[in-house]
């Protein structure tokens, strides 16, 4: 029986072995490899192999106008796309509470935007953003309003690639908020009703609540997405015009692979993967303190 | 009273859905339009919605521009990487959901590389490929590939075996079975439309993915990401051929995403939300 019990024991283990050993070789090692990097100086084309070099990297960090201003980019592109689009999400699912087939059916081609190519959803907006043959230019002059030069002014071109996301990820929200709006036990919303509470007074103090941890998780996830956007902006500016839309994944990306200088490349990821990482924690102690996550 | 308050809130409601869905379509339907345009109707300043149907870009791309090797290249990555996630992934699910093999750690140690940032390794991830002089070959993509669709399958896959009761195994393994055996034989089959719907959302994770495409792709193999957006950047002007890689590409994941529908909440936040 034991000899049985630890065979067992050890199949199962075999079987969670090829997936582990395949993450831990392949997603723990380049971490190692870059950490390694952060303390050396090594531009891959110069044929020479890393230099260890202190603290530079970090001191070229902090001295980088570069780093902060695709610092500041980012931060400006998460702060008014997530909470935009976590509204109007909000919004729809309250307006959209109920379900039939007919909002079922809405629902599934809702879906359709957050799953199509990154890049292929930048090369629509691009052409619909196009000032010469552009469509929202357009209708824009056919309300009388001249459209900017979108991508090719630095002023409209991060607000051109926020409403892009607003618009390929609000319905990402809203069907998780749906989700989490079906799952409600339907007692409560029966019993309020018995007590006489009006419909402002069902949201603020029974709908919300409930929702809240599904709201953590919409959040969580479209901070990550967006804090790490690179596919439609690489697409739609390349981080231009006058690097006014070059966020930090962009800019990590031209250090790395176009001036091939891999010790402050690795510096800068470490800096995306460290934010992330807090503000991940962060949230999910907030989420564990309500419950459900 | 209260009745037909609640039927004018109703039809408000689904105004405003059609108005969305309207808004959300109209991208996707106007580059289906462009994409059958010739390049007058693409230049002229006033968008037209009536045109007579051109398939000139079609015959561009996959004629004369050779977009049929990316679709094949972007095919066999797919497929091979979903093959590899979701076969390793579902086993590693089974074990951690079915026996607690590695307990909590292990399950969010997997959960949390599934959200972690690519970006954070393409350095590293690109010189060991030099090093292992598999720059631009299928095997880099593949590898790439399969790290980032296996979290998302172990994950998915927890889910599925959840609801397989334990009591169905269990007895499997009272009557003699290995547990390699009870787990091909007897919960293999019972999960199928896990494991479908997951293969489909690696199939389409590994068909849109960007960066490690871009950083370990070249001259031999080209998925149609990468394709797309060189020639977005280097042919700033050619709409109407964009227009139809665009189309193209979508094709495939649209009918997928029907396909999956049912499942796709889950997926897309890790299972956080059923």
């Amino acid at each position: 029986m034991s000899l049985a019990v630890s065979n067992q024991k050890r199949a199962v283990i075999l079987m969670v072995f090829p997936a582990v050993i395949f993450l831990l070789a392949i997603g723990i090692y380049p971490l190692l490899h870059s950490f390694y990097l952060l303390f050396n100086d090594w531009i891959l084309t110069s044929g020479m192999p890393p230099r260890f070099n202190n603290f530079a990297n970090f001191v070229q960090l902090i001295k980088d106008d570069r780093f902060y201003s695709s610092l500041l980019t980012t931060i400006r592109f998460t702060a008014t796309a997530v909470p935009i689009e976590l509204g109007l999400g909000l919004l729809l699912t309250l307006a959209v509470a109920k379900d039939t087939p007919f909002k079922k059916t809405c629902r599934s081609i809702l879906l359709i935007p957050m799953m199509i190519t990154p890049v292929v959803v930048g090369l629509m907006w691009k052409y619909m953003y196009n000032p010469s043959n552009g469509i929202i230019n357009y209708m824009l002059s056919k309300i009388g309003i001249e459209g900017p030069i979108w991508l090719g002014e630095p002023k409209p071109a991060l607000p051109a690639i926020i409403i892009m996301d607003i618009w390929q990820w609000t319905p990402f929200v809203f069907l998780i908020l749906s989700a989490g709006m079906t799952s409600l036990p339907k007692e409560v919303f029966e019993a309020s009703k018995v007590d006489g509470t009006n419909k402002f007074q069902n949201f603020r103090y029974i709908t919300l609540p409930l929702l809240v941890p599904f709201i953590l998780v919409a959040l969580l996830m479209r901070f990550i997405d967006t804090f790490k956007i690179f596919d439609t902006i690489f697409v739609m500016t390349k981080g231009g015009p006058a690097n006014a839309t070059e966020v930090l994944s962009l800019y990590t990306y031209k250090v790395g692979l176009n001036f091939f200088d891999m010790g402050y490349a690795a510096t800068l990821s470490y800096v995306i993967l460290i934010i992330i990482t807090v503000c991940t924690q962060q949230f999910i102690k907030l989420g564990k303190n309500n419950a459900e996550f | 009273m209260r009745n037909s308050k609640e039927t004018i809130s109703e039809v408000l409601s689904n105004i405003l859905l059609i108005l969305i869905v309207i808004f959300v379509l109209f991208p996707f339907i106007w580059i289906f339009l462009t994409s059958f345009k010739d390049r007058f109707e693409i230049a002229s300043a006033i968008p037209r919605f009536l045109f007579k149907p051109t398939f000139e870009n079609y015959k561009q791309i996959f004629l004369v521009d050779g977009f049929l090797q990316f679709f094949k290249d972007s095919i066999i990555i797919a497929v091979i990487s979903t093959s590899f996630a979701v076969f390793f992934g579902s086993m590693a699910a089974f074990s951690i959901t079915k026996y607690r093999v590695g307990g909590n750690f292990l399950s969010f140690w997997i959960l949390s590389m599934r959200m972690f940032p690519p970006i954070a390794i393409i350095i590293p991830v690109y010189i060991l490929m030099i090093r292992l002089n598999l720059l631009d070959t299928y095997a880099a993509v593949v590898i790439m590939h399969t790290l980032v669709n296996m979290p998302f399958a172990v994950w998915l896959m927890n889910g599925f075996y959840q609801e397989v009761p334990t009591e169905i195994h269990e007895s499997a393994m009272i009557d003699g079975c290995s547990v390699f055996r009870s787990f091909f034989t007897i919960i293999f089959p019972v999960v199928k439309p896990g494991i479908i719907a997951t293969s489909i959302f690696c199939l389409i994770t590994s068909w849109n993915e960007f960066l490690f495409s871009l950083i370990l792709s070249g001259r031999r193999i080209t998925t149609l990401p990468v394709a797309t957006a060189f020639y977005v950047t280097d042919r700033d002007i050619l709409w109407g051929p964009m227009a139809a890689v665009g189309v193209t590409a979508m094709v495939p994941i649209i009918i997928f995403t029907i396909l999956i529908q049912k499942h796709l909440v889950r997926g897309l936040t890790y299972g956080a939300v059923k």
